[in-house]
């Protein structure tokens, strides 16, 4: 009975430290050892534990106890190891086999018994016990029950070594698990500082999942369950097509993506945030999921484009005072020969209708006059070249890539006068030939003029509209259209002429200048009032013909 | 020692033809408007800036300015500035190739007879000239009754000059002693040295004197009204 229930406390403990208390007490007890060891180890065996019995008491010391380490016959040891049998000496102190011992030698050892620890024929350990005061203390009686014991103890010490290598392993992942916690915290702690914003689109079941700050950031409630709708929803109406382009973009080249956009706050604000996201994809290349870090930018974008609008005001300033510093030297340059022409020839006049003409004097004036005549060609000549600041150079152009990027240029513009700009252009258009940067500065001034036709109207009409058609004659027609006052019919008949302006701080330049352009690139401009509200203005410009080019 | 008035309007009534200044920075546009002004009649003297201009010998002869605004330095507005201090200022005309609103109001201001554009035409630039040398003839008249008068009254002690002002005001010789508390010979006797040391012979020719003198005039004792 006592056996099958040592048995049993041996096969139910799982705990290596004390399965290992349990088997040498019971090992000890069982056989009426004074003393015993166990060795673990199956390459180089180590003592494990050492039991001793003081005043009919077992006491177990485990390995990581030791003061020093237990003394044992090492060649009896060795024999067990080698044989996998048990061995029992009735009495040491008589010759036999292990005389030369040197433990056996020095100490008087009488009865010892080591039997080894198998599990499916593999030797795990051994068992030690010795007996100093008795003689043939260990029969082959007791010595069946510790071989039963000892195979249940096999069975059970590899597996609590076993579960306490899981156990350890275990504890290593959930240390290395708090590790990462404690990072992941560290980087929750930066990403708030930062006002960083982390969030995660699991796309399987369609959820985001988002650190609290960036729920603060998008302006969602703490326990507010988000899907991507909801989470795109947020970004701004404009914003929103060139954000999931990216992230379409994105997923098709499996790159990361980085945006600038708005978010529309429920209170009705607007804060300017920027994304940088990646998405991860399973074995079969498809997305599982995409991963963000958004920080907002408002006051960094806030203070860009008060920059910006500060050096348009700039740029419109210096063009300004170019112009009219310009119109001085011309008049000045201009005037000065015309004068000197003109009274030089008065004074040949007079002098012709006296009766005898100083001859020499009409010579020296005449002379004077031609100089002048060739000096004013040269001040126009130079005017021009000054005007001119570069070449004409034609190429194709994509009117797409060319309207939205003065779109982009005006981006700024357009918030400054809470305008929004609507894009139209048609599927399939012909690439047209001209230069670029012209073509750039016609439509940034038409677009400009329909902007600030506009600034007197409600918050609802300011709205501008390019749209880009195919012209069957020509090529391509961009028609600019705004929702302001319209033109007089006075002004509608005189709008490309130079110097005429219907804005309050204008220089009518604008609209001649876009003439002067659009009829080098061999297209035309017209100005029209909309039928129910505010005006259009329309340019054509001729479709790049590859092989006309080729040709000419 | 006191130059004569009559002899210094015959000066003037010599044929001497008026010298017309004209600075301008363009050497072409300075012999074209300076042949035209010679076919119209006038001397011409050209300068090619305005510290040329400035620099000359004066000239008794009387003439006019006609000045360029826009030249590199000091421009025509500086010019006329300091013409506008010398003692016998010349009258000006400004000639601009691109002239504003503020700076010919300006000029203008600054007691400019005409601001013409350039280029100009002959004759506009005649009448111009024209105009200016009347304005400077009658001007250099002024300034020169002044300088007489002045000088003349100069002469004068502050009791003469306190009766000079009472004969003006039309004071028969007995209130002009009662005001001053003197006899009326003593009254008589300063009346006839006011006389002489202006040069008048009656109280009419003072009384045309005293808008010459202006500010110089001393203030004198009003006739006190109890004794009428």
């Amino acid at each position: 009975m006592a056996v099958i229930k040592a048995l049993q406390a041996v096969s139910r403990e799982i705990d290596l430290e004390k399965l290992i208390g349990t088997v040498m007490m019971i090992a000890v007890e069982w056989a009426g050892a004074e003393r015993g060891l166990l060795f673990l180890g199956r390459l180089k065996p180590t003592v494990a534990a050492e039991a001793v019995t003081r005043d009919d008491k077992v006491q177990v010391t485990l390995e990581q106890s030791f003061v020093s380490t237990p003394q044992f016959p090492e060649s009896i040891l060795r024999y067990v190891i080698r044989t996998r049998e048990s061995l029992i000496l009735a009495d040491a102190s008589t010759k036999n086999s292990f005389s030369e011992d040197e433990y056996l030698r020095s100490l008087k050892a009488r009865s010892i018994l080591c039997l080894p620890l198998m599990k499916q024929g593999l030797l795990i350990g051994e068992i030690y016990l010795e007996n100093n005061q008795v003689a043939g203390a260990f029969n082959r009686d007791r010595l069946i029950v510790l071989e039963l014991l000892a195979s249940q103890a096999a069975i059970s010490l590899e597996n609590a070594r076993l579960y306490s290598e899981i156990w350890e392993e275990n504890s290593e992942r959930i240390k290395a698990e708090e590790a990462l916690r404690a990072s992941e915290e560290r980087m929750n702690l930066a990403a708030e500082a930062a006002n960083l914003g982390m969030w995660v689109w699991e796309i399987a079941n369609d959820d985001v999942w988002t650190t609290p700050k960036c729920r603060v950031l998008f302006g969602f409630e703490p326990d507010e369950q988000i899907d991507f709708r909801r989470f795109v929803g947020r970004v701004h109406s404009e914003d929103r097509k060139p954000i999931l382009e990216a992230l379409r973009r994105s997923l098709h080249t499996k790159s990361g993506y980085d945006v600038e956009y708005r978010l529309a706050m429920p209170d009705g604000s607007t804060r300017w945030m920027s994304t940088r996201g990646h998405s991860t994809f399973d074995a079969d290349n498809k997305p599982v999921r995409v991963m963000g870090v958004s920080i907002d930018i408002t006051a960094a974008k806030v203070a860009q484009l008060e920059l910006l609008q500060q050096r348009d005001e700039l740029a419109h300033l210096s063009r300004l005072t170019t112009i009219g510093e310009l119109a001085t030297t011309l008049a000045h340059e201009l005037n000065q020969p015309i004068g000197a022409i003109h009274s030089n020839a008065e004074t040949a006049e007079i002098l012709l209708q006296k009766d005898s003409p100083d001859l020499e004097e009409i010579r020296a004036i005449v002379g004077d006059i031609r100089r002048d005549g060739w000096r004013t060609g040269e001040v126009i000549h130079r005017m021009r070249a000054l005007l001119r600041k570069r070449e004409f150079r034609a190429e194709p152009v994509d009117i797409k890539t060319l309207i939205e990027g003065v779109s982009d240029l005006l981006h700024g513009t357009l918030l400054s006068h809470k305008t929004r700009l609507r894009i139209d252009i048609a599927q399939t258009l012909p690439f047209v030939l001209g230069d670029p940067i012209q073509l750039q500065r016609v439509l940034l001034n038409v677009i400009l003029n329909a902007v600030e036709a506009m600034s007197d109207c409600t918050l609802e009409e300011r709205q501008v509209v390019v749209r880009a058609t195919a012209d069957t004659a020509l090529g391509v027609e961009v028609a600019v259209s705004d929702q302001g006052a319209g033109f007089s019919r006075w002004k509608l008949s005189r709008l490309f002429e130079p110097f005429l302006s219907t804005k309050k701080n204008g220089m009518g330049m604008g609209l001649a200048i876009c003439q002067t352009i659009i009829r080098a690139h061999g297209g035309q401009i017209t100005a029209e009032n909309n039928p129910l509200r505010g005006a259009t203005v329309r340019f054509t410009l001729r479709r790049c013909d590859p092989k006309r080019e080729e040709s000419a | 020692m006191i130059p004569d008035i009559a002899s210094d309007h015959g000066r003037l009534r010599q044929p001497v033809v008026p010298i017309i200044y004209l600075v301008d920075d363009d050497e072409s546009f300075l012999r074209a408007l300076s042949r035209r002004l010679r076919v119209g009649g006038y001397q011409v003297e050209c300068f090619n800036s305005a510290e040329e201009f400035l620099a000359r010998p004066r000239s008794e002869v009387s003439g006019c300015a006609v000045l360029d605004l826009q030249m590199p330095g000091p421009g025509g507005l500086e010019l006329q500035e300091a013409l506008a201090q010398a003692d016998e200022p010349l009258p000006v005309i400004f000639l601009t190739a691109h002239g504003d609103v503020p700076t010919s109001v300006r000029a203008m201001k600054g007691g400019a007879v005409d601001f013409l554009r350039k280029p100009v035409r002959g004759e506009d630039l005649l009448d111009a000239v024209r105009l200016a040398l009347i304005r400077g003839s009658a001007e250099r008249e002024k300034r020169r009754k002044k300088r007489h008068w002045g000088a003349r009254y100069e002469r004068l002690s502050p009791r003469e000059r306190e009766v000079f002002v009472l004969i003006v005001r039309g004071l028969p010789n007995k209130q002009i002693a009662d005001v001053l508390s003197v006899s009326q010979r003593t009254v008589k006797a300063h009346r006839s040295q006011v006389m002489h040391k202006m040069g008048v012979q009656s109280s009419a020719e003072l009384g045309r004197a005293v808008e010459w003198l202006g500010d110089v005039l001393v203030d004198a004792p009003s006739p006190k009204p109890s004794t009428g």
